[in-house]
């Protein structure tokens, strides 16, 4: 076994206990979805001063709702759970989230790790939350009997960084109505079938009378956080979807990206190659996306 | 701690460590050694057992978790003495040689199947994509799969 010794394995009934939990233990307590990755940095020797794990099951926030075109996605829905909600993808708009939990990984995991767990890790080279910034999500988090929404973008600090107070925790992922029209997609690219992402990409984009109307482009695994383009995607706005305009936002993003993620398995050059490319590759697959 | 749950159909009480994995809780604390420990990180598939029916990978799941939960291994598949289908497909058309990967697989291919009784070759190459074998360059596991698959049409 790894670096975690719990001495407590806790699940809270109430949000008011998770706070007070996370008030009484502070550091060393941990909130988990499905403990996929908890246990991978366990066995990576992190952790070892965790001494009370607190798991969300018994808040009922595994259900997934739509309101007024708004979906919630509470933080303890797993990855099998959320691609399974065909009715949701059917129009497209939020194509890139199947795109993204296809193949996220093998169904051992999906059916365990929660959209929150993928949310709040906070790992870089995840693809969800790639996909989940570029529907322009937020996330709710609980403390102290009151909420706050926070930008997904921002949410997301740093490398294993939320945005997380004292006493906070993660309670839902709010992805917003989209403008008629619009269409998402994700792509990514990976060494092997079981790896992570060396570099992902998700797009919302909306064509009306031939041209774009607005874009939104977020990459993962490119820095310590997923990397929203905008300048990027502004090339495109009020533009035919011509091999032209996806030069030229290649060319853009060459510009815009700079200093991407440089380590052992590729070179911050070559992370910027495949960017432009799932780039083009993206937004051409978002949008001649069709209803199913 | 303490948890309880339904293991191949019997309810088991058994006392854990708060951050105990489900693959340490079966093999040391109750015996059942048919679930292997593979690569310790979810990435093998040898550890695969079923909770409430899905499969999961039992090393990097936590024991408290699974709390009231129903398990079910590998011991709990034959009937009287008799193979689960499942096992004795893997047996007739040689989906394994040195047999360490294959409870994994046979656990996983169970839970396809329950889900989704006739796949295509494709939906079981894509289902198995956690699992990994060293012998059998998987055409067996695939063809033993697809065997299951035709037979239930």
């Amino acid at each position: 076994m790894g670096g975690l010794r719990p001495n407590y394995y806790l699940k809270p009934q109430t949000p008011a206990e998770v706070t007070s939990i996370l008030r009484q233990y502070k550091e060393h307590a941990l909130v988990i979805g499905g403990g996929t990755e908890i246990y991978e940095l366990s066995e990576r020797g992190f952790l070892t001063d965790i001494k009370a794990l607190i798991d969300l099951s018994k808040l009922g926030l595994n259900k997934i709702r739509t309101h007024d075109g708004e979906v919630s996605l509470g933080a303890s829905v797993t990855l099998s759970q959320l691609e399974s909600q065909k009715d949701l993808y059917r129009d497209g708009t939020l194509g890139c989230l199947p795109d993204a939990l296809h193949d996220l990984g093998p169904p051992q995991v999906r059916n365990v790790a929660t959209v929150g767990g993928a949310v709040t890790a906070c790992i870089p080279f995840f693809d969800l939350p790639t996909a989940l910034a570029s529907l322009d999500s937020a996330v709710e988090v609980n403390g102290e009997g009151s909420s706050r929404r926070i930008p997904i973008l921002s949410f997301q600090k740093d490398y294993l960084q939320p945005d997380l107070n004292e006493g906070e925790f993660v309670t839902r992922i709010l992805v917003p109505r989209q403008d008629k029209g619009t269409r998402s997609a994700f792509v990514k690219f990976v060494a092997n079938a079981g790896d992570w992402s060396l570099v992902n990409c998700s797009c919302a984009v909306r064509v009306s009378a031939g041209r774009v109307a607005a874009a939104r482009l977020v990459f993962g695994a490119v820095s310590n956080k997923p990397f929203s383009a905008e300048k990027t995607a502004s090339t495109l706005v009020g533009k035919e979807l011509t091999e032209e305009t996806l030069d030229s936002a290649a060319d853009a993003l060459e510009k815009e990206l700079v200093d991407p993620t440089s380590d052992g398995k590729a070179s911050g050059n070559y992370r910027r190659r495949l960017a432009k490319i799932l780039l083009r590759e993206t937004v051409k697959r978002a949008a001649s996306r069709e209803t199913r | 701690m303490k948890i309880s749950v339904t293991l191949n159909g019997q309810q088991r009480d058994v006392e854990i460590e708060s951050g105990e994995m489900l693959n340490f809780t079966l093999r040391e604390r109750l015996g059942l050694t048919g679930t292997k420990r593979g690569c310790d990180s979810g990435g093998c598939g040898a550890c695969t057992v079923l909770v409430d029916n899905k499969p999961v990978y039992s090393c990097m799941m936590f024991a408290a978790k699974v709390d009231g939960s129903e398990l079910i291994t590998i011991e709990g598949l034959q009937k009287d003495g008799q193979l689960d289908p499942v096992q004795k497909a893997y047996v007739d058309l040689y989906a394994l040689q040195c047999g360490y990967c294959t409870p994994g697989f046979i656990m996983l291919t169970k839970a396809l199947l329950d889900t989704n009784p006739h796949p295509s070759e494709e939906e079981v190459r894509e289902a198995l994509v956690g699992n990994l074998c060293r012998c059998t360059g998987y055409t067996k596991i695939v063809e033993a799969v697809m065997s299951l698959s035709r037979e239930r049409r």
